[in-house]
């Protein structure tokens, strides 16, 4: 199960949802939570190029990015990039790779 | 979420009178929880951050950040199998207790980070020992043995509030002056009330509940000696609003679980799972999540978890469940179905924000990533994620959940609680 709570406020009602995730839409949110993390923007840019891979039916070239963002991300683990911050993003995109099928 | 509700007097005689013939209704889903590679698993307690004390084939274990982990090694010398220790209580520090060695000579333990602090109450009469549980003061309830039977006892290494230092021996006795051949008291609270079963020759057996502070609540004893429907009873489990669990047979057949709370009793089964050799409800926690076992008709244990009050989508649109439920600050909710792989999180018009997210048990590796806006958080099942905490004071509108293994097989379309 998961187990949330809510705050005070609102009309004490949960009415909202819970959708299942594709890899476009995990990929859009690995990319938001990539954004200002590293030096520069090399990081978000891979993953924007994962996603338009993506949306173009490319394995392949969705892997490939991929496969580049996490060597970037572990390479700069602990550095440029906190340890668990990079543990998560390199966990997610693992995962992702799973979901789209890379070998 | 920190309950601190006490437990007086006065309420613990309104929920004992309440107990017969109260029914409360509540929809609980039962979820197996098993040591990999272990043939049988028995799980003890629960902790209200996730953790959890075990025992199996392979040895003890704790559940903890994701991960099963063996007991530390053994101190050199203590002559005892690393398959002769299990773990039985876990405090919310971590702390855990337990016993080690043969059936009939254990010692008990209070392991704390790497150190085993071995003890046995009155070897001279007792060829063994028990540490049930521990409470976040440090105090450890257990039961020494020998052949006529067990005595309980509440130890205090620490000299911790509400009992004196040492040893205080528990013995129940019925009105009628016959006293407890066997007592196992278990699991403790943040205010020292205790619960556990006592038997009697002749009487059978009785759970209790016993609390320090009886003179302040004006009772005019520590301890309660009570059945469920005049039947077989264990209380084992007591979290700090006073719910209660155990197990019973209360409903005319064999071994159930049971949850007691001031507005009574309900029986508790897995219909899911096969327990046609008792359902044994071990802890319950301050979200209310109860742990425990299962021994199915060959005889061997499984463990389980059992989430109270879940909640069903009312309907499906697009592929998003949709909920309807009335909700109160700070109340945990528990959603179904379990996020299979990946879920994006929303209220919805006019809600109250998410102040927090603790992820489940038990599904593939048990690490998820959460993401929101545009943050990521690592977190193990079991673990909470309170969001007022972690950069959004208000709360959170949205999150999305992802890290579910495919390999674990979880079926996203599929809420049917087992």
């Amino acid at each position: 199960m998961t187990e949330v709570t809510f705050g005070a406020g609102g009309n004490g009602r949960f009415t909202g949802t819970m959708t299942a995730l594709t890899p476009a839409s995990e990929l859009a949110d690995l990319a938001a939570a990539a954004t200002a993390v590293g030096p520069g923007q090399s990081l978000v840019t891979k993953l924007r190029r994962a996603q338009t891979a993506l949306a173009a039916g490319d394995v392949t070239g969705t892997c490939a990015a991929l496969g580049t963002f996490v060597a970037e991300v572990s390479a700069q683990a602990g550095k440029h990039v906190g340890a668990m911050l990079a543990d998560a993003l390199v966990a997610e995109a693992h995962e992702i790779e799973g979901a789209v099928g890379c070998p | 979420m920190a309950h601190s509700q006490r437990f007086p007097a006065a309420f613990v005689t309104a929920l004992l009178l309440a107990a017969s013939p109260g029914h409360v209704r509540a929809d609980y889903v039962c979820q197996p929880l098993d040591v990999p590679g272990a043939a049988w698993t028995q799980v003890w307690q629960l902790n209200s951050t996730g953790a959890v004390a075990a025992g199996s084939d392979l040895g003890g274990r704790v559940y903890s950040g994701g991960g099963w982990l063996p007991l530390p090694p053994l101190p050199a010398g203590s002559g005892f199998a690393s398959s002769e220790v299990a773990a039985l209580g876990i405090n919310d520090a971590g702390v855990t207790v337990g016993v080690a060695g043969p059936d009939t000579s254990q010692q008990a333990f209070i392991l704390s980070g790497s150190t085993y602090a071995f003890f046995s109450y009155r070897p001279d009469l007792y060829t063994g020992t028990e540490a049930r549980a521990i409470s976040n003061s440090g105090l450890v309830t257990g039961v020494a043995y020998n052949q006529d039977g067990g005595t309980g006892f509440v130890y205090n290494p620490s000299a911790a509030p509400r009992f004196a230092a040492g040893y205080t021996e528990i013995v129940p006795t019925l009105p009628d002056g016959t006293v407890a051949w066997r007592t196992i008291p278990n699991g403790i609270n943040s205010a020292g009330q205790f619960v556990g079963s006592a038997d009697f020759n002749p009487g059978g057996r009785y759970g209790f509940l016993y609390d320090p502070d009886w003179r302040a609540q004006g009772a005019s004893k520590p301890l309660t000696l009570f059945q469920l429907d005049g039947a077989y009873t264990a209380p084992r489990g007591i979290d700090n609003a006073g719910r209660i669990v155990g197990f019973t047979r209360a409903g005319g057949g064999g071994i159930v679980g049971f949850l007691l709370t001031a507005q009574g009793h309900q029986l508790i089964t897995c219909p899911g799972l096969d327990a046609a050799n008792g359902l044994y409800l071990e802890s319950i926690n301050d979200s209310g999540v109860i742990s425990g076992m299962r021994t199915d008709a060959a005889g061997v244990n499984h463990g389980l978890l059992i989430f109270p009050d879940v909640t069903l989508p009312v309907t499906s649109v697009d592929g998003a469940f949709v909920f309807d439920a009335a909700v109160s600050p700070s109340t945990p909710v528990f959603l179904d179905p379990e996020p299979a792989v990946g879920y994006q999180y929303a209220i919805g018009e006019g809600n109250p924000l998410f102040t927090s997210v603790t992820l489940p048990i038990g599904v593939g590796d048990d690490v998820y990533t959460v993401l929101a806006q545009g943050r990521a958080f690592h977190l193990a099942g079991g673990q909470r994620l309170d969001f007022t905490q972690s950069g959004f004071p208000s709360g959170l509108a949205s999150f999305a959940v992802m890290g579910i293994e495919k390999s674990a097989g979880v079926d996203a379309n599929d809420p049917t609680p087992s």
